[in-house]
């Protein structure tokens, strides 16, 4: 009957479930059986107990057969344990790179944010754009912000906050926090629940009604020892009482230091919020008070639409609320997650490239391994096949056993991430937000599991084909000793090509970011890194110009006193001190582009000297105001260069402050922004007579900074008890700040490069070793008939860097290609640097030597008698 | 014998083998019968059983010429006979059984023998 014919042939189909060697054995058997019960049985009750008996018992055959290939891969480790044991430290090396890696973009990229649908969250920013100098990542003026409240229709949410640093006071110490003060829907927009208490609400955000704090965990462990009364209590920030009404879960620091650009350098992480209780003045006043603002995307509105509406609104009252010339502002919205992850994205892609190939020659090291392991065991293969096992059981056996080495390598290989984790935390590798966070998680775990499946089966597959590949009949003929080795010798050779030019790739890669490194450490800063700065805030009781002075002038004077001190000045903003000043610029006589600007800075004369500020032309200006004599200042020498090519600038008049000023003399450059981008037109104005009530005191000393710091601190103290320093730091280690991106990606790289490289020469080691091994008659031979040790020497080396130089050829027209995409990345050094790619041959050439050396020695010691008795 | 105590499946076909050499389908008839139709050997789990008792030496498979002479008989199928050891795992597998059912009478649990 046609059916039964039909049921048939499905359960032949159904067969190969079950593993082809159970299947090829009792596969016929197992048909019959089932067309004798559809004789004699109801077919309904066939067709279900068949479908059960199949899905029951198909995997069981499977688990059956896995056992067995496990005790036999088992037994294969014991008996092996030297080849084992780098198979796994060489898989260990690969996969726990990758997976460190990994844990970084996982805590980076892909780990969930503390809030409620982030991918909803954008940043609206109000750049000008006649301004070109001016980041485009400017707050908003709060007065533009609540008139979009009242008429936007793209968000659900709009809420703003600015940071805030205060000084929180326990019983005893004063400590220094980094706080934000909130709009009331703050966290209602972020969807960020407290985990004690509740958050600000928008009752809190209004004058009067202020005093409420939420607090971050880390606070409520530091400060109250994590108890549970916690609510009610109260926090002194700056001098003003808060009841604590919330504390926010341990993942919830936003904003982080790396969360948008131009944030609060000093603020790493916020440890709390409390309402903004903005007045209707500063509601409502044209310039005043700004504020980072974040709005959540209404369903259904894209960021495209929410921009056009943002542009169309902006336009409108632009210049209703900003008139002529203080106009020309527009609303740019940004995607929330993007702006944080958005700059370190191509970092952890390097990162990412140069695992992957670290990985590769990792896998091609193992595959050759195996391949070496396989020509040795033709014999064992060929009495299995015939026995009559299979090729594909063949193949699966030794795919199991590929599968021990890869995941013993991954279970190390989590250990070394572990460890490897452990190091990035501590040199704390730039502005990477959550960074800190990378740990060893469940979905790292299951990735590195994963990935020693696919590396397993990766570089098992290969020698696993090579070594099931039998031919009885020339197996036979030739005593059953060589077999298969013709085709994994060049299966080898082109393995170990691969891997030295792989890794020459990423020696090139290294190579260039570290003289692209060594570059950027050269950089003439301009100024001395010695010099010890201190980072003031003043707060409202100096309110008045005067009160500043006496403040500063008083400070200046104390510190000059203590013993070592050479000089100690101040100045508004420090070079990489992330704080920036800019001013438009208008020269007497000279008519200049519009909306050009240059950066503006206040200082004192002796700032220039405490930071070793050469005077190039001119001479400083006068700190105090004198009656009858014009204003002065300085310029930069890029200010002179720009301006007045050809002519002297001492004598010109420049507009600063309101204040026509008359430029005395110029200073060198110094780098502001970073080591990397070059120095700006920069002016200076006295301090002195335009105080500022942020300041950063600069001290050169000719002792030790350490004892300094404690000095001046004390000094801080006793002017005001209130005030306390927020940063110490030398210049030196705001320049370490400022290159520890790259200094984290240049180290990075060589690590991996270093691993690499080793694990390319392991190969090329072993490679040659198992040669010398596979030719110990033939090298006999030659020996026995005279061969000078000279000669065979060479052979051995002939070969071992003939494979050397295919490698570096290709790997250096490789990395020519690679590098070109990543000229981004370098600094002074063209993506071909010749010093690189002579440099990079020759130490591999050098090394490759030495892995060759051995084997060619080993070679020559060859006892013909021996060695004619070997095969 | 590292088996004990057996799977039932293992233990049924041994005692479908235990007077008598047979084929699959009629060990699967044999214990269907046996159990009143409660144990029902599908073709995979009657094979995987067998494959491990063929490994374990409780059973052999038989040669051509020592099958046993049936009419009509199919050459294709395959004969099975209980070996030494497989008769000492089903005795010693039974003890096991009655000795539990001995226990779970002394409390109650079953039926006093009649």
């Amino acid at each position: 009957m046609a059916w039964r014919r039909n049921a048939v042939r499905l359960y032949r189909a159904l067969l190969y479930a079950y593993p082809a060697e159970f299947r090829h054995e009792y596969g016929s058997q197992m048909q019959q059986l089932f067309e004798d019960r559809l004789h004699s049985e109801p077919w309904l009750r066939v067709g279900l107990d068949t479908l059960a008996d199949v899905a029951f018992s198909a995997p069981r055959e499977h688990v059956h057969i896995l056992a067995a290939d496990l005790v036999y891969g088992a037994r294969l480790i014991r008996k092996s344990p030297a080849f084992t044991l780098v198979a796994w430290f060489t898989m260990a090396l690969g996969i726990g790179a990758t997976c460190g890696v990994f844990s970084l973009i996982n805590a980076v990229l892909i780990r969930s944010l503390p809030y409620v649908g982030p991918e909803r969250l954008v940043y609206i920013w109000m750049p000008n754009p006649r301004f070109k100098e001016i980041p485009q990542e400017m707050a908003p003026f709060s007065v533009d912000f609540y008139a979009w409240q009242a008429s936007q229709h793209s968000f659900s949410e709009l809420t703003m906050f600015h940071q805030q640093r205060f000084r929180a006071v326990d019983s005893e110490t004063v400590q220094r926090v980094g706080g934000a003060a909130v709009a009331g829907n703050f966290f209602h927009t972020l969807g960020a629940k407290p985990e004690l208490g509740r958050g600000i609400e928008p009752a809190d955000d209004q004058p009067g009604h202020q005093h409420v704090v939420v607090i971050s965990d880390a606070l409520w462990h530091s400060h109250f020892a994590g108890a549970a009364g916690v609510l009610g209590q109260t926090l002194l920030l700056n001098r003003e009482s808060y009841a604590i009404v919330g504390v926010m879960p341990r993942e919830f620091r936003y904003p982080h230091s790396a969360d948008f650009p131009y944030s609060d350098g000093d603020i790493s992480a916020t440890e709390c919020w409390i309402p903004a209780a903005l007045t209707q003045q500063q509601k409502t006043e044209a310039m005043g008070s700004d504020g980072v603002t974040i709005g959540r995307l209404k369903p259904g509105v894209s960021l495209k639409q929410a921009q056009a509406e943002m542009t169309a609104l902006e336009a409108r009252l632009d210049p209703v609320i900003h008139p002529a010339p203080w106009g020309g502002w527009v609303a740019l919205v940004r995607p929330f997650i993007d702006t944080a992850v958005g700059p370190v994205r191509p970092l952890l892609r390097l990162l990412l490239g140069a695992v992957s190939l670290v990985l590769l020659i990792a896998c091609s090291n193992v595959a050759n391994l195996l391949l070496a392991r396989s020509a040795g065991r033709v014999h064992e293969m060929g009495l299995r096949t015939a026995l009559g096992a299979e090729r594909p059981r063949l193949v699966r056996q030794m795919l199991t056993e590929a599968l021990l080495l890869a995941w013993g390598g991954g279970a190390l290989g989590v250990l070394i991430a572990y460890a490897g984790l452990r190091l990035v935390l501590r040199v704390h590798p730039g502005d990477i937000p959550r960074l800190d966070e990378a740990s060893l998680d469940v979905r790292v775990l299951l990735f590195t599991a994963g990935i020693s499946l696919i590396t397993g089966l990766g570089f098992g597959l290969l020698p696993a084909l090579a070594a099931s590949r039998v031919d009885l009949t020339t197996l036979l003929k030739q005593g059953g000793n060589k077999g298969v080795a013709g085709t994994s010798n060049r299966l080898r050779n082109g393995l170990i090509v691969t891997q030295v030019a792989l890794s020459v790739i990423l020696l090139a890669g290294a190579g260039l970011l570290i003289r692209s490194y060594l570059k950027v450490q050269s950089v003439d800063t301009g100024f001395a890194p010695s010099t010890v700065t201190v980072n003031l805030t003043l707060d409202e009781r100096y309110a008045t110009p005067q009160k500043l002075k006496d403040y500063f002038r008083n400070l200046l004077g104390q510190v000059d006193q203590l013993p070592g001190v050479v000089s100690a000045g101040v100045v508004s903003a420090l070079p990489l001190s992330h704080r920036e000043s800019i001013s438009t610029v208008e020269i007497k006589g000279r008519t200049v582009k519009k909306d050009e600007t240059v950066d503006d800075r206040m200082a004192t004369t002796s700032y220039f000297q405490s930071m070793g500020i050469r005077l190039l032309e001119g001479r400083f200006f006068v700190d105090q105001e004198l009656p009858g004599r014009a204003p002065e200042m300085l310029v930069s020498q890029s200010f002179a260069h720009l301006y007045f090519p050809s002519e002297s600038v001492i004598g010109r008049q420049f507009q600063a402050g309101n204040q026509w000023r008359t430029i005395v003399g110029v200073v060198a450059d110094v780098h502001h922004t970073s080591l990397e981008e070059s120095p700006r037109p920069t002016v200076y104005s006295p301090f002195l007579q335009i105080p500022d009530s942020h300041a950063f005191l600069t001290v050169r000393t000719a002792s030790s900074p350490e004892r300094l710091i404690s000095s001046i601190s004390k000094i801080v103290h006793s002017i005001d008890p209130t005030i306390s320093p927020e940063r110490t730091a030398t210049m030196r280690q705001l320049i370490s700040e400022a290159t520890s991106q790259r200094r984290f990606q240049t180290v990075a790289l060589s690590v991996f490069a270093a691993v690499a490289v080793f694990l390319a020469l392991v190969g090329l080691y072993g490679l040659m070793a198992y040669a010398v091994k596979q030719r110990t008659a033939e090298i006999g031979i030659r020996i026995a008939l005279g061969a000078p040790a000279a000669r065979v020497l060479g052979m051995v080396l002939w070969k071992g860097l003939a494979l050397v130089s295919m490698g570096l050829a290709i790997g250096l027209s490789g990395a020519a290609a690679v590098t070109s995409l990543g000229a981004a990345w370098l600094f002074g050094v063209s993506s071909t640097d010749p010093v690189t790619f002579l440099l990079v041959p020759v130490l591999i050439l050098a090394v490759a030597l030495v892995a060759c050396l051995i084997p060619a020695w080993k070679a020559t010691r060859i006892d013909p008698v021996t060695a004619l008795h070997y095969d | 014998m590292n088996s004990l105590p057996l799977t039932p499946q293992v233990f049924h076909i041994l005692v479908a083998l235990a007077d008598r050499d047979q084929h699959g389908y009629s060990i699967m008839q044999d214990v269907a019968e046996r159990t009143g139709g409660n144990m029902r050997l599908s073709p995979g789990t009657l094979y995987g059983s067998i494959k491990r008792m063929l490994e374990e030496g409780l059973v052999v498979e038989l040669r051509a010429k020592d099958r046993p002479r049936v009419e009509p008989d199919d050459e294709r199928r395959r004969y099975y006979r209980l070996t030494p050891l497989g008769r000492k795992a089903a005795r010693a597998e039974a003890a096991r059984l009655s000795e539990m059912l001995e226990q779970a009478r002394v409390y109650g649990l079953a039926p006093k023998r009649s």
